[in-house]
């Protein structure tokens, strides 16, 4: 006569029906049984475990926290994709201007557009964050601004780079 | 959100004393942030517990370990009119509470999620990401030892009261 596993006897104490074999054995055999009884002591211990409560005031500490995340996401999103927007037309501009300067001009301009498109990036990612339709709208424009801005960054280091002009003439 | 606060104080509790409260409202802040996440045709309660999970585990890694224990009073002597029974009791329950505190982190989640907060298998192996074959032995496990210590413990105590 096998007996039956550790782990089917647990099973059984927590309520999983038991086969006709099962039900057999346990009648027969003193040890399952005896398992079986001990399982279901434990069980019965179990839940009769005090369990601990959330503190008095934790809800409201929770809804006041609430209330709080509510505002800051009523601008938070638009502020960024603004933001995102005119951290992107600035350094544009400044591109635009500087790009026939000098060499000094530029190199700071590409820096800035760099920042400015992280800016932009950070700006799309929040914006996606919490969609709605003026956040997409904005997630639309700042995209094409981040093409056009990419556009111009490479025409303008290939302006800018003899080597390159010198291989395609 | 008041039907969910308790298991989830109950779960940053676990892993952690001094942080549960904060923890415990940074779940329902994320949960708030991040709802178009959750899914409407399952449950709440694993899904918050899930990330109050993610959330006591990340705080793990970042700071010292947290203590996992749970030492408050128990108060079992309201059930109980009888006061040496009700002591009894009580030391059992918590020399069950303590053993309960001192399992490995699998086992000691496994019996508190399925006997405490009433999950099923499936949803216990969700929040903890492992397969369900994984829970069920981690409550295998866990429960052997808490029988192994609830045992000693009954030894430890006919040994003292022997004259």
């Amino acid at each position: 006569m096998s007996h039956i596993d550790d782990q089917r006897i647990m099973e059984l104490a927590l309520g999983s029906e038991p086969n006709r074999g099962e039900v057999d054995h346990l009648e027969a055999c003193a040890l399952c049984a005896e398992a079986f009884a001990s399982e279901q002591g434990l069980t019965a211990w179990l839940a009769t475990v005090p369990q601990p409560v959330a503190p008095e005031g934790f809800l409201q500490r929770v809804t006041d926290a609430y209330v709080t995340e509510v505002g800051h996401q009523t601008y938070r999103a638009p502020v960024l994709a603004f933001g995102g927007i005119a951290a992107m037309l600035l350094p544009l501009t400044l591109l635009a201007l500087s790009a026939w300067t000098d060499v000094l001009a530029r190199v700071t301009s590409w820096a800035v557009a760099a920042k400015a498109l992280g800016e932009v990036g950070f700006g799309l990612m929040r914006a996606v964050g919490s969609p709605s339709s003026i956040g997409m709208t904005l997630v639309v424009t700042q995209v094409l601004l981040l093409l056009g801005g990419l556009g111009v960054l490479a025409r303008l280091m290939w302006v800018t780079n003899p080597a390159s002009q010198e291989a395609v003439r | 959100m008041s039907r969910y606060q308790n298991a989830v104080y109950r779960l940053c509790l676990r892993y952690g004393t001094e942080e549960a409260q904060d923890l415990a409202q940074e779940t329902f802040m994320r949960a708030f942030v991040h709802r178009e996440r959750f899914d409407p045709t399952r449950p709440v309660l694993p899904w918050l517990l899930t990330i109050a999970k993610r959330l006591c585990i990340d705080r793990l890694r970042k700071h010292k370990p947290l203590l996992a224990t749970d030492d408050r009073p128990l108060d079992p002597a309201d059930e109980h009119p009888d006061q040496e029974s009700a002591l009894a009791t009580r030391e059992q329950l918590g020399q069950l509470k303590q053993a309960h505190s001192k399992l490995a982190d699998g086992p000691r989640e496994a019996i508190a999620l399925y006997h405490w907060e009433g999950l099923s298998y499936d949803e216990i192996a969700k929040i903890m990401e492992v397969p369900i074959g994984t829970v069920m032995t981690w409550l295998h496990r866990g429960r052997a030892q808490l029988k192994k210590a609830l045992s000693e413990a009954e030894v430890t105590a006919v040994k003292e009261d022997a004259p």
